[in-house]
């Protein structure tokens, strides 16, 4: 059974997706100019919308593509940018959104050659995180939920 | 973005924890385009939600109840039409055969090569693209090459043949999910690591999707449960243990991100070897505007309960732990909100009920779209279950200002803290003791459940909920950006 909710017309078809779903779809065709061109399309629509952390992801996007290492880097710079801004956003909302947004910004002011950026991302993390007293929740080393076995006569 | 999220026997078509988590993600996520596809019993089932406007398609895939599950997904006609029509077995006998056989052997020997595994489901994926999936499980080769692999081990030689005939079915049944035909999306999203998850691993080996995998309650250790508690044979039983397990540990082993919603599920994700880096706890949040705390509305010696009837909730250890307060206090009265998801089990409620003499006491109210009116309503409220992931019942009565008396399974103490009363499960003297307490002494009610509001606001808000699902889908796209090399 397939429901296919507000059923599109043949325009709406064409127009499908958005810049991003364009994008995506272009690179996995080999497009990359065409791919790159929608990349900084979505990045430019979302943060005009002040989402920044889709428009970081576009720019990103558009950077790995760009084979021009100048424009490549000025793309990661512009990804930096973006995912700070997302970091600032939700430091109250989401503070382990923010400490990722940062640690995203870090990763790209250094593959754009932005290191003293970079750095002053990481020690916000820092920071951050013991501002907080937050440890991120990650899983927990492997314990048996069992009780061990032991055999009739097994030592201990 | 787009992001398709695979369920199993939930949203759309049932109600319960795992459901209104999806919904409430949807419905808050409107930024992102999602695809659904859900794994449902039987081709009949209605939806019991209305879908947010960004669902852009749900797919259903009945298991049982049809052969041609093709002809209930958007699979392309006219491949559909050039697959029915090849009539040579020769590509069955050569191809699919060995790809199951092999496949089987992985899935049923207890300590399964996921990587193995990976390969064969993925070539008979291929393989059935093209393929009748009917004409495939109609092959003779394919019967006897299993037949043969049960011979050949002596514990499961000694299944009985019903157990056998029981098992075979189901894994035909299972194999049918690798016929549905899957949309274009950026992450792939499982509510359960479980069969489920399967299309999402294919689509990741196809085409390189992130898939990340949410935990709820633990589905293996549900299976175990309930396997525990079922009268197979034992031969059938470590048959369904390793069938299980392997389907487990693949989602494990594909996924790019694990998010159980609470620290007790990490433990168990533990166990099979997912690394700490890869496992981050997203508790569920709720919309502390709704759910909050409504003047005028409680009334005396109320006990409310939000859960499903069913074995899993325990509904009979409330029963039991109510004759024991009525004992004490003669006043005091249950209401149990909640769908009926097992009718043999509520039969055996109503019995107990009946036997106990506490049938003027409690009543089954079904479903209730105003959770929070029914919170507000209540002197305290109860869980009672014998498994539970990060119930919504709970931080939902904790926002409402609430004290909540549970018992300490899954993610409830870390939900409650010390906000709250815990009691171990099954252990009905505890409950009735810890119920009396609380009825008793307002005090302590005013207390813990001011408390109680306060750590809502603080760790299990809607907005911190969908915030960390936004990133975590962007997170695991950015990965993919930052680690795979330049073009």
């Amino acid at each position: 059974m397939v429901i296919f909710k507000n059923r599109e017309s043949w325009v709406e078809r064409i127009a499908k997706g958005g810049y991003w779903a364009k994008a995506v779809e272009a690179e996995r065709r080999g497009r990359l100019d065409e791919a790159i061109k929608f990349y900084l399309l979505d990045a430019a629509e979302n943060s005009r919308k002040g989402r920044y952390l889709y428009s970081a992801l576009s720019y990103l996007s558009a950077a790995k593509l760009a084979k021009e290492s100048k424009k490549s880097k000025g793309l990661y710079k512009l990804a930096g940018d973006h995912y700070l801004k997302y970091a600032r956003k939700v430091v109250n909302t989401s503070p382990a959104s923010a400490i990722w947004g940062l640690r995203a910004a870090a990763k790209c002011y250094i593959r754009a050659g932005l290191m003293e950026e970079a750095e002053k991302c990481l020690k916000k993390v820092s920071a951050l995180a013991e501002r907080l007293g937050l440890e991120e929740v990650k899983g927990e080393p492997a314990v048996s939920p069992f009780r061990p076995y032991k055999g009739k006569g097994s030592e201990g | 973005m787009r992001v398709l999220i695979l369920t199993e026997g939930t949203y759309p078509y049932y109600r319960g924890g795992v459901s209104t988590w999806i919904h409430n993600l949807i419905k808050g996520l409107q930024d992102v385009d999602f695809y659904i596809l859900s794994l449902v019993t039987n081709p009949f089932v209605k939806p019991l939600y209305n879908l947010p406007p960004n669902v852009k398609k749900l797919i259903t895939v009945p298991l049982w109840g049809t052969i041609w599950v093709e002809e209930y997904s958007s699979f392309p006609r006219g491949r559909l039409i050039r697959r029915r029509s090849v009539r040579s077995s020769t590509g069955v006998k050569d191809l699919f055969v060995p790809y199951f056989q092999e496949l089987l052997f992985e899935m049923i020997k207890g300590n399964p090569s996921y990587k193995r595994m990976s390969e064969y489901l993925y070539g008979l994926w291929n393989i059935l693209r093209e393929y009748d999936y009917r004409r495939a499980f109609r092959e003779r080769k394919l019967w006897s090459a299993i037949i043969q692999l049960v011979k050949e081990d002596p514990l499961y030689s000694a299944m009985s043949l019903r157990s056998f005939l029981r098992i075979l079915e189901a894994i035909k049944r299972m194999m049918l999910i690798l016929t549905v035909e899957m949309p274009e999306v950026d992450v792939l999203h499982s509510s359960v690591a479980s069969l489920g998850g399967l299309p999402a691993i294919i689509e990741k080996m196809d085409k390189g999707c992130p898939y990340l995998i949410t935990e709820h309650g633990v589905y293996y250790r549900e299976r175990l449960l309930e396997l525990m508690r079922s009268s197979e044979d034992l031969a059938s039983k470590t048959l369904w243990v390793n069938i299980y397990k392997s389907i487990v540990g693949l989602n494990y082993y594909h996924a790019d991100k694990v998010l159980p919603v609470c620290r007790f599920n990490a433990r168990w994700e533990g166990l099979f070897g997912v690394s700490t880096e890869k496992v981050e706890v997203i508790y569920n949040g709720v919309d502390v505007e709704r759910f909050k705390p409504l003047k005028g509305l409680e009334e005396e010696k109320l006990i409310v309960v939000v859960s499903r009837i069913e074995k899993l909730k325990d509904t009979l250890n409330l029963i039991e732990a109510l004759k024991l307060v009525l004992e004490e206090d003669s006043e005091v009265r249950c209401e149990v909100y909640g769908p009926i998801v097992d009718k043999s089990y509520y039969e055996l409620c109503l019995r107990r009920i009946k036997e106990l003499g506490v049938g003027d006491a409690i009543s089954f109210m079904g479903p209730t779209p105003r959770p929070e009116m029914e919170y507000n309503r209540a002197t305290l409220v109860v869980l009672p279950s014998l498994s539970e992931g990060f119930p919504y019942s709970v931080i939902e009565a904790m926002a409402c200002g609430k004290l909540v008396i549970a018992t300490s399974v899954g993610g409830i103490p870390e939900a409650l803290g010390d906000c709250g009363i815990l009691v171990p499960p099954r252990s009905p003297r505890l409950l009735a003791d810890a119920i009396l307490k609380g009825l008793r002494d307002e005090r302590l009610r005013r207390e813990l459940g001011a408390k109680a509001r306060k750590r809502v606001l603080r760790l299990f808000t809607k907005e911190r909920f969908l915030e960390d699902y936004r990133r975590v889908y962007v997170e695991a796209l950015s990965n993919l950006k930052f680690d795979t090399p330049c073009l």
